[in-house]
């Protein structure tokens, strides 16, 4: 599989549903993991995550190719989770984030994705920031997007995402000292 | 959390949920659009027709009035077209096409010859009349209305623009060989009349004078005016009755017609 864009192609045009489970593959931890950076929950980014797949099958965007296929798959992610958490605003619910087996899930999908220990534990911190730096950090550091491409997905400017890194960055070292990271030796 | 199967197998479980759902929701619609459409279709149609006023009882009242105006026209279509024929002739020695003049013709048999041979010199018009009688469906409906009600406006003007020709058809034969009572200028009042011997069914209403008192009129008779037409005049004599229609001849007009009338009156040519 390439960058995905061919996969999603190879499903939307010639209706090859192999294309769509590359897609999802390849795509869903990374994915998963970003939208639980703006919901704070695993499980409502799960499902959140499979409602990105589901609306990619059925509505069967046009992908332009004017950003990166996962710039693209990102911002439909992200779209979808604002959406969730606007209809969430209006019902009151009872928050499920001290769940423990909601921990053991996150943290099964970060040995997973992450795999690097050092990263996970950085990670780990980034969870205690606010939604915003833990959005920038995730694309940033984690799935290495460019300013631009963050900026894309998260529908601000390249100047203003580079602010909010700096003070997500700040505000990570911060986190990570307090919690006896030896920041130093990395 | 689910593995990445389950999770493609989700997807792909609701996926083909939602096209189940839209197909059925495509089906639903479809089944609608053609109940309804029909009705649609039925409702535009009557809106329809009862916008352009097929549906109106005054439609059915209005064909009943024109069965009449067409019966009360044949009368008069039957003095006037002798005048019209000259006017055929001429029209064509134009070469100009006339289709309404060679219709009003063929109502007259004995005016055929003369329109014939007018036709064999110029073929469009022989195209023309040709051409109507390929129509046959407007031919049966409306041949009636056609012959006799189309030439009785224009002859009219003809016969007012065009006066001298009055003399030359006054004189002419009608088909059955008879001679019969002809178109002539009267002046009751200052107002100037044309008169018909015809059928026409209009009844007397004010009674104006012996029709000795106006001029051009038989000694012996009677003037009324028409209860139905405050434009026609009755005139009786014996048990006979002629109506009289105004005319926009002026008096002066009137008086030149009638100087050249006179004699023919005189000598019985035209008679009451």
């Amino acid at each position: 599989m390439d960058n995905g864009a061919s996969s999603y192609r190879r499903f939307r045009d010639n209706g090859d549903e192999h294309g769509l489970d590359e897609i999802i593959i390849g795509y869903r931890d990374g994915l998963m993991l970003y939208l639980t950076s703006i919901v704070g929950n695993i499980h409502t980014a799960e499902e959140l995550t499979e409602d990105t797949f589901v609306l990619i099958g059925t509505k069967k965007p046009k992908f332009k190719g004017n950003s990166s296929f996962k710039t693209w798959l990102y911002t439909i992610g992200r779209n979808i989770a604002i959406d969730y958490l606007r209809k969430k605003s209006r019902h009151a619910s009872v928050p499920m984030d001290e769940l423990p087996e909601m921990q053991s899930d996150e943290e099964e999908l970060e040995t997973a994705y992450i795999k690097k220990e050092q990263q996970i534990t950085v990670h780990k911190a980034m969870r205690k920031l606010n939604p915003e730096y833990q959005q920038i950090l995730w694309l940033t550091y984690f799935e290495e997007m460019s300013s631009k491409e963050a900026a894309d997905v998260m529908k601000k400017s390249i100047r203003s995402v580079e602010s909010i890194l700096y003070r997500a960055r700040k505000s990570l070292r911060s986190q990570l000292e307090k919690e006896g990271f030896d920041y130093e030796k990395t | 959390m689910k593995k990445h199967e389950d999770t493609i197998r989700e997807v792909h479980r609701r996926i083909n949920e939602y096209e189940a759902e839209k197909k059925l929701r495509r089906t639903r619609n479809f089944k609608i659009a053609a109940a309804v459409t029909p009705v649609c279709a039925a409702a535009v149609v009557g809106v329809g027709l009862w916008k352009g006023g097929a549906l109106s009882s005054d439609n059915a009242k209005m064909s009943g009035s024109n069965a009449n105006i067409i019966a009360t026209e044949q009368n008069t279509t039957e003095v006037n077209t002798v005048p019209a024929v000259v006017t055929t002739e001429a029209t064509i020695k134009q070469n100009e096409p006339a289709t309404a003049e060679v219709k009003t013709t063929e109502a007259i048999p004995t005016q055929q010859e003369t329109t014939e041979a007018a036709v064999k010199q110029t073929e469009p018009v022989t195209a023309e009349a040709k051409t109507t009688e390929a129509v046959p469906t407007q031919q049966e409906t409306t041949e009636a209305a056609v012959k006799q009600t189309e030439p009785v406006t224009a002859e009219i003007k003809t016969t007012e623009a065009v006066p001298v020709q009055q003399e030359t058809t006054e004189a002419a034969e009608y088909p059955n060989g008879t001679q019969r009572d002809m178109l002539a200028v009267k002046s009751v009042n200052g107002i100037v009349y044309l008169q018909f011997i015809s059928s026409d069914v209009y009844t007397c209403g004010e009674y104006i004078g012996e029709s000795s008192e106006f001029i051009g009129f038989p000694e012996q008779g009677s003037l009324y005016r028409s209860n139905e037409s405050p434009d026609v005049i009755i005139l009786r004599y014996g048990v006979d009755q002629a109506t009289l229609k105004k005319t926009d001849i002026s008096p002066e007009q009137y008086q030149q017609e009638y100087e050249q009338l006179k004699e023919m009156i005189d000598s019985k040519q035209v008679a009451f």
